[in-house]
């Protein structure tokens, strides 16, 4: 019964995914049939040369990128949420983007010969800002509201940081800019070239996180009782969202709600154990991301809105809903 | 020696730069029903947790089946002494038999699927507790004596020599107080796991023990089983209250009468 439930909301799923990515390839300022795009993956030369390179060069790799950045932005909040013990964890609302996006920034004026590396300088930063979290709320061990009230507080510092140096070197680097509203435009195989093994090391460490997630869920005290090392779990599980997280941001800015959102409908489709919940959190955030980076391409086209800027207009309201029906409880 | 479960030697404890505990000694016997009782703030739920080394900053040795709890592994401490907590949380769709089995967290390496084995002891357990036919529910759709029942459930599942309960009646109306102690000792009797729990309600620590520790500023200041160590003396010494005692089928009942100044 269960079982068969799960496989239909795989199948559903999956479905949703494919057609994301094959409607996202037709959408455009340069419409291309449905029925060609998918003619075109067993026969190229159904397309004329200039949908042919437009799909191949722009929205091909930009496709790629959302499906990865939005499956690694939900895995690092569902983990987010189990450190926290707290569904309103989010890699972009608690700081840790705001930590990769300022150490992008911060090397990119100092020391821009560091730029090949940036999806590990964007690691190490969204490290530090989940310790200064960590060391902001501890007393007496972790408590689990003070710790995302003090994400929060840090996000906004970071934040501010951020737009205190873009404003002060604006002249400098117009492309910095970029890293505060995410955006997948513009992004090439090269970026691909990077995001995809970053992000799929990551994922795989992300499994490695199964157990401690669900254990961490009971509470720390149950958790220590059932034999978990309660620390090491909690700097496991953070360690890896903020590498996910760190590499999504070092590769498109910060795009925020999305680890919020994504956990949450995934959770009403197949429940709170990690072990289900962290794969559908991954093709959920891929479809996800995807469909919302359509949306901002064609909303408003000509124009072109930052993804990051969309997604920030549907989460603010999902987080306060959230917060409301917590409270409700 | 042998046959004490918990060793506890020249344990202080501090919360706040504040002794709690200081220079405790103790020995909590094999196979038997201990309630720890005390005044508030006396130290109770401290000493629980320290057992179970729930709680950081500690001097002194804790020995639980002869083995010093802070040199071994948490995995093989999760093996020996289990805890039923006074404030427990899950995922609001765990099902009862999802959390039950959480239980067998101990006894699983890191990829281990769901065995035979474990399918036998989560069946067991919700048997010991009358649970099987809720297996499929939510926890969080139960009443609370039910729920402390799933608890129960899943710290038998565990499968430790060891069990310790923190106040396990507290929230429950008279009628589920009973069941849950008379599961308490019917668990006992028939496995044997040492049971270890702190009680507010003198009468049914007494009614329900075969041992009892009285904690009072962090000291134990009388131990034994009921019927040897409850009088008047002990009522006004440790709760500042004047008692009647009388005897119910062999085991002290007290009836408070007022404050003893």
């Amino acid at each position: 019964m269960k079982n068969k439930r799960l496989i239909l909301v795989f199948i559903g799923s999956t479905v949703v995914l494919l057609t994301a990515i094959v409607l996202s390839i037709a959408f455009g300022s340069i419409s291309v049939a449905f029925g060609k795009v998918l003619q075109a993956l067993f026969n190229p030369d159904v397309l004329t040369d200039t949908q042919y390179q437009i799909i191949r060069n722009i929205r091909l790799p930009r496709v790629i990128l959302a499906v990865f950045v939005g499956a690694a932005l939900s895995a690092s909040g569902a983990l987010l949420q189990s450190v926290m013990q707290n569904p309103l964890a989010d890699p972009g609302i608690i700081g840790v983007s705001s930590g990769a996006s300022l150490a992008i920034m911060v090397i990119l004026l100092l020391v821009p010969a560091y730029a090949p590396i940036l999806p590990l300088i964007a690691f190490l930063g969204g490290i530090a800002a989940t310790v200064l979290i960590y060391i902001l709320s501890w007393k007496n061990g972790i408590n689990t509201l003070g710790l995302l009230l003090a994400g929060i507080a840090v996000n906004a510092m970071l934040g501010g940081a951020s737009g205190l140096i873009s404003v002060l070197n604006s002249e400098k680097i117009q492309t910095v800019i970029l890293w505060i509203n995410g955006t997948l435009a513009g992004r090439s195989w090269h970026d691909i070239a990077i995001v995809v093994p970053y992000t799929t090391i990551g994922l795989i460490a992300a499994i490695f996180c199964i157990r401690g997630a669900n254990m961490l869920l009971l509470g720390d005290d149950k958790a220590a009782n059932l034999g978990l090392n309660t620390h090491h779990a909690r700097i496991l599980l953070s360690l890896v969202a903020a590498f996910l997280a760190g590499v999504s941001t070092a590769a498109v800015g910060v795009i925020g709600f999305i680890g919020l959102v994504v956990p949450h409908i995934s959770r009403l489709l197949v429940g709170s154990d990690y072990k289900v919940l962290l794969p559908f959190c991954i093709i959920n955030g891929g479809s996800f991301l995807l469909i919302t980076d359509t949306l901002s391409r064609v909303i408003a086209s000509p124009l072109e809105l930052p993804v990051g800027t969309i997604m920030a207009i549907i989460g603010g309201p999902f987080f306060l809903y959230l917060l409301r029906k917590r409270r409700a409880r | 020696m042998n046959n004490a479960a918990i060793n506890i030697r020249d344990l202080t404890l501090s919360y706040d730069e504040k002794n709690v505990i200081a220079n405790l000694d103790c020995l909590i016997p094999k196979h038997r029903v201990t309630t720890i009782i005390g005044p508030n703030g006396a130290g109770k739920s401290t000493l629980l947790k320290s057992i179970a080394r729930l709680l950081h900053k500690q001097s002194g040795d804790i020995y639980i089946m002869e083995k010093n709890a802070a040199t071994i592994s948490r995995k093989a401490l999760a093996r020996l002494v289990a805890v039923l907590l006074q404030q427990n949380t899950c995922p609001a769709d765990i099902t009862v038999e999802k959390l039950i089995y959480m239980g067998r967290m101990p006894h699983k390496k890191w990829f281990e699927m769901r065995n035979p084995e474990d399918e036998t002891v989560v069946r067991e357990a919700m048997h010991r507790t009358g649970i099987t036919d809720m297996r499929d529910k939510r926890v969080l759709e139960l009443s609370g004596g039910e729920r402390q029942r799933v608890w129960m459930a899943m710290a038998i599942a565990q499968k430790t020599d060891i069990l310790l309960l923190d106040e396990p009646t507290t929230y429950l109306d008279i009628s589920f107080q009973m069941d849950i102690l008379e599961l308490v000792r019917e668990i006992n009797r028939k496995t044997n796991i040492t049971i270890v729990m702190v009680l507010h309600d003198l009468n049914h620590a007494f009614r329900y023990s075969d041992e009892i520790l009285v904690l009072k500023d962090g000291q134990i200041v009388r131990n034994g089983a009921p019927e040897e160590i409850v009088n008047r003396d002990l009522l006004r010494e440790v709760y500042n209250i004047e008692a009647e005692i009388i005897d119910l089928d062999g085991k002290p009942y007290i009836i408070a009468k007022n404050k003893w100044r």
